[in-house]
């Protein structure tokens, strides 16, 4: 390694032990995006196979369990960990694409907002405001309804509940960065708006956005089994942990493990991502930092 | 002179006396004590043909009376208000009401309310307008003597008789239809104490009600959506009966200590529907051979004894056996045989790349992702893809049902509204022109109209026939099954579950 | 400062309109309530008669003007189903939600504010790492998880509290506490933020320097200034409130108005959804608007900014 590089992998490794709760939440991150990439490696049935003579059966510590199916099987006999397994690609492709469907569109807006102000700011702001105090379950429904049922409309309709609160955040920025000197300074230069934007302002957004953009992660995996339970989420046979759990919300009392399971799952991503979003923010936070 | 005087105070106290007794002894026990029951939706009116909701109904039983009742353990129809009927001629039923029944506000029930409650309902914004369509006209022969007069000789007179709730004529009149929808004045068992919209119901037991007074003073119906909350207040001694326990949960109750379970087969049946016409536009179930394909492709028995824990009975052409025109001989007219299946889809030249549609609904059909996923999952197995949906959004799904958009295949359930007759089901479903048929022919058409006007049963029963076997013939629709009414009681509540739907909490008792 | 309140009431009148005008299309474009309302069986005439009856065979925009005229008036008409005025019917199930809202947050501001405080005093240390980890939890799991888990805990196994309903004040404890857990995260890391900035700032350094106890540090002044971004997202959440009410409210059977939408929305009871969306928002718009005077009365950067 040359010197320079040396130095620098000092210096992340220094701040990652800085901030050990990132760390921690890191390592939980990469483990489920392990089990996602290495799905049908892992995985010892395929998730759709069913069997319905031996539906229902309790994972290996009950005593009534199959030896076959270690955590136990589904309403039509499906492998409970094989489901498990795979539905964290459906889940985490869930969660990824809507946040970047929200960032993509809520940055732009953001940006157009606060560099330009005047009659956009306002049509935006104006528009931001209302998806905020918009109850989103209307929308959610009704898209859902129109549409009709599917992940690619589940995704469009996730993403347009989530772009507001991007937009927001980066207007907010957007504005206190045009205030300051190196950018009058670039514009005074000469340069196109759109330079300046690419090669200024967006720069000193990164870090807030990305931020965001971990917490929104979480957030819209579970805002996806806030619609499963409503019955908008993916349609069968393919089953995303929100589905499971709401599927199995029925059978808590009794068939417990139905929803437990994939409750834990859900409970294990997104507390790491929550963390690791800790860990990057007290990372990148100038304030936080040195202490 | 003394004699006399002490002879009539005499006879005055004997007479005082026996008119006691004869108070006590009509009056019977009190009713006391308090019954829970859950519903999953919440009363919408409390007008009694402003809606076609069960849970309105079940209110509405215990608010006001029908004409006829069907009773509950020996399923026949027996006199309500009406003591007696009887059919004049082929287009007339006359029917003799019940002398000296009053309405919570003395109002006499009489034959002019019968006119004004089904005229009522005639209407054509009211949602029941199709229990009371067959009637032409209603004739008021004395107070209490009403004929009605019907466009075709109907059949079923007395089955949709059955739930149709009397008002006050005077009453609803004077006080006009927005505060019915709030209020009641019926001639029923029990009175409204109060309802909270949300909240809860609370009926009270009329101590003079004309049948008798119902052993329970109290009921009270409490709304709540989730199941699991459901079965949590029953465990919890909050609820004491809740009406759809999950087949899967049936352990959980019976174990539980506090409460049981007690089961009924109902009316309702559950099949699998063609767009066998094709009205929802072009589809590979219009070939004869692949609607044969797939139904020999479905293993109904096994999905009976697994995914409905054997809680379920298999029915004949879509028909339930307790349906009028039910025919066993039609039952099973394509066994579970993959590899015929497997054949028929290659000889009918199935375009295996291309997933048909299969799509259910929840509400009324008990497990109904397990049912769709275990049909995919045969379906599959034979090679057939599936884009799978279960609609929670039932507005949705009318919707596409009435207008045709129902297309390749969708799973349905008909609890006929307790009409224990095959008019019911084939008529919405397999007679052209009605919203919901998917599968029709000039034949049958010219059956079911012959069979809705016609009064001999025997003859009835041939077309029933005739029609069940041209569903089979034509693959028309998969007969699943029907499904069995799973209620969790409280142990202290003497209750069991009715086969028709309808819960009779009026008729249940404490134990002591 | 007027010209910032009057600002502000015209967005506020622009939003309730967005909403209103939002709501209505989505209701008409992509919802029917008239085969809902007619059982199965009916024909194509009676389906054409009700229509006309409800006046839905109209076109759009006359349709929109006759309803935003009846809106400015207070007038939604009447609920499809239950054919009461659907404002009336919504104000009556409005004060249970409120109800639930304020508890909530109440539980969730005593949890927070103390949380994220040490968090930011005891920062990188076991009191900080637990709170994070604490406050995420409300994060990580979905609310009807949580609220069926509360109901299995303390209803079925310990018999401590009622499953469901509302009525005591035993009944309230365990909705509340969802609605808390949900809010949690947000308000607890958002108060430590706010904390460490300001505590690593000069006045305060100035505060210290002149010997003022650690505690009154504290409370006198980085608190106080906190609390400020704090107020401004309570502001926002209020209308997050509403998705976490519609769960909570479905599975403890609270008589709420959000259950009431969801079932409106699903029953196309286009009077109902538009009363209740229509309120929320006004109140949702009142609750920003108040905050944002609340801090530009107390804060003179933003009044002039």
């Amino acid at each position: 390694m040359l010197r320079g590089e040396r130095k620098t992998f000092d210096k992340i490794r220094r701040r990652l032990s800085h901030s050990r709760v990132g760390t921690v939440g890191l390592i939980m991150v990469l483990l489920v995006l392990a089990v996602a990439f290495l799905a049908p490696y892992l995985s010892p049935y395929n998730p759709l196979d069913q069997d319905l003579q031996a539906r229902l059966k309790p994972p290996f510590w009950d005593e009534k369990s199959d030896p076959r199916y270690l955590l136990g099987t589904d309403q039509v006999g499906r492998d409970l960990l094989s489901r498990l397994i795979y539905g964290s690609r459906i889940s985490l492709s869930v969660g990824f694409l809507t946040m970047a469907f929200s960032a993509v569109l809520g940055i732009t807006l953001g940006i157009i907002a606060g560099y330009y102000r005047g009659i956009w700011d306002s049509i935006i702001s104006n528009c931001v405001n209302i998806m905020m105090s918009f109850p989103y379950i209307l929308l959610a429904i009704s898209v859902m309804a129109a549409a009709g049922p599917g992940f690619k409309n589940l995704i469009l309709v996730l993403g347009l509940t989530g772009w507001p609160i991007y937009t927001r955040l980066v207007r907010a920025e957007v504005i206190e960065l045009k205030s300051r000197d190196f950018i009058t300074a670039a514009r005074a230069l000469g340069g196109k708006d759109s330079g300046v934007i690419w090669k200024h302002i967006l720069p000193n957004l990164t870090s807030s956005i990305i931020v965001l953009a971990t917490f929104e992660l979480a957030r819209m995996i579970i805002r996806e089994s806030f619609l499963s339970f409503l019955g908008l989420g993916i349609p069968p046979p393919m089953a995303s942990w929100g589905g499971m759990l709401a599927e199995g919300r029925s059978y808590m009392l009794g068939l417990w493990w139905l929803a437990a399971i994939p409750g834990l799952a859900i409970f294990f991503t997104t507390l790491g991502i929550n963390l690791m979003g800790d860990g990057i923010r007290d990372w990148l936070d100038p304030h936080t930092r040195n202490r | 002179m003394l004699r006399e005087f002490t002879a009539r105070k005499f006879g005055t106290i004997i007479l005082s006396i026996f008119s006691l007794l004869m108070l006590i002894g009509s009056a019977g026990a009190s009713p006391k004590g308090k019954l829970v029951c859950a519903l999953s939706t919440d009363l919408s009116t409390l007008d009694p043909q402003n809606h076609n909701i069960r849970v309105n109904y079940i209110i509405g039983w215990h608010l006001y009376d029908n004409l006829v009742m069907r009773n509950q353990k020996t399923m026949k129809i027996e006199p309500h208000l009406a003591e007696s009927w009887r059919i004049i001629d082929d287009f007339t039923w006359e029917f003799k009401l019940r002398k000296g029944i009053k309405f919570d506000n003395g109002e006499p029930f009489n034959a002019e309310c019968v006119k004004f409650t089904i005229e009522r309902g005639l209407d054509p914004k009211c949602p029941q307008r199709p229990t009371v369509s067959w009637i032409k006209e209603v004739k008021v022969i004395d107070d209490y003597t009403v004929r009605l007069i019907t466009h075709t000789p109907y059949p079923v007179a007395l089955e949709r008789l059955a739930n149709y709730q009397m008002l006050p004529v005077k009453w609803v009149k004077e006080k006009g239809v927005d505060f019915i929808a709030t209020n009641a004045n019926g001639t029923g068992p029990y009175r409204l104490k109060e309802w909270k919209r949300g909240v809860h119901i609370i009926l009270e037991a009329k101590e003079n009600y004309w049948k008798g007074a119902p052993a329970i003073k109290t009921i009270i119906y409490r709304p709540i959506k989730e199941i699991a909350t459901q079965i949590s207040e029953l465990l919890t001694g909050g609820i004491d009966i809740v009406r759809d326990i999950p087949p899967d949960q049936i352990p959980l109750v019976e174990n539980s200590g506090i409460a049981r379970i007690s089961k009924a087969p109902t009316l309702r049946v559950v099949y699998l529907l063609f767009d066998a016409d094709g009205r929802a536009g072009k589809s590979p179930v219009q070939n004869l051979k692949v609607r044969q394909a797939i139904s020999h492709a479905i293993d109904v028995d096994t999905i009976i004894k697994t995914v409905m824990t054997g809680n379920a009975t298999k029915t004949a052409a879509v028909l339930n056996p307790q349906h009028f025109g039910y025919d066993k001989s039609l039952e099973n007219p394509y066994p579970y045989n993959p590899e015929k299946a497997r054949q028929l889809l290659k000889e009918a030249n199935f375009p295996f790349d291309q997933p048909l549609r299969l799509v259910t609904y929840t509400g009324s059909i008990q497990n109904p992702r397990a049912l769709i996923e275990a049909v995919a999952g045969y379906l599959a197995k034979v090679g057939i893809k599936t884009n799978v949906n279960v609609y929670t959004d039932i507005g949705m799904w009318d919707r596409l049902g009435r207008e045709g958009k129902q297309n390749d295949m969708s799973i349905h359930s008909w609890g006929s509204g307790g009409v224990y007759d095959a008019d019911a089901l084939y008529y919405s479903y397999f007679r052209s022109g009605q919203a919901y048929c998917y599968g029709s022919s000039p034949e049958m058409d010219k059956w079911l109209d012959q069979a809705r006007s016609t009064l001999d049963q025997n003859l009835r029963k041939k077309l029933y026939y005739q029609v069940g076997k041209y569903i089979n013939d034509h693959a028309l629709a998969v007969s699943f099954y029907a499904q069995h009414a799973i209620l969790g009681i409280n142990k202290r509540v003497i209750y069991e579950a009715p086969p028709d739907e309808f819960l009779r909490t009026f008729e249940a008792q404490l134990k002591e | 400062m007027k010209s910032y309140i009057l600002h502000r009431l015209f967005q506020a009148v622009i939003v309730i309109w967005g909403i209103s005008l939002i709501t209505f299309s989505l209701l008409h474009l992509f919802r029917d309530p008239v085969l809902i309302l007619l059982p199965p069986e009916a024909t194509k005439e009676d389906v054409a008669l009700l229509r006309k009856e409800m006046g839905l065979d109209q076109p759009i925009y006359i349709r929109y003007f006759k309803f935003l005229g009846g809106m400015v008036q207070g007038d939604f008409g009447k609920s499809f189903v239950a054919q009461r005025p659907a404002l009336s019917l919504v104000l009556e199930r409005m004060p249970m939600t409120l109800w639930l809202a304020a508890s909530g947050l109440l539980l969730a501001i005593i949890i927070s504010i103390p949380l994220g405080v040490l968090a930011a005093v005891r920062r990188n240390q076991i009191h900080d790492h637990s709170a994070s980890v604490l406050a995420v939890l409300g994060q990580a799991m979905p609310l009807f998880w949580l609220d069926i888990m509360l109901i299995i805990i303390f209803a079925v196994k310990l018999r401590l509290l009622p499953a469901s309903g509302a009525g005591s004040y035993k009944h309230i404890i365990l909705p509340a506490t969802g609605i808390a857990v949900s809010l949690l995260p947000i308000l607890m890391r958002l108060t430590r933020s706010r904390m460490i900035e300001i505590l690593s700032q000069d006045y305060i350094r100035t505060a210290r320097a002149k010997g003022l106890g650690e505690r009154a540090v504290l409370f006198r002044h980085a608190l106080r200034n906190a609390l400020i971004p704090v107020i401004t997202i309570l502001g926002f959440q209020f209308g997050m409130l509403l998705g976490g009410a519609v769960i909570t409210e479905t599975i403890f059977a609270w008589p709420g108005v959000a259950s009431l939408v969801v079932e409106s929305i699903f029953n196309a009871d286009f009077p109902v959804v538009q009363a209740a969306v229509a309120l929320f928002a006004f109140l949702i718009v009142l609750a920003n608007l108040l905050t944002d005077v609340v801090i530009a009365w107390l804060d003179p950067k933003v009044r002039f900014g």
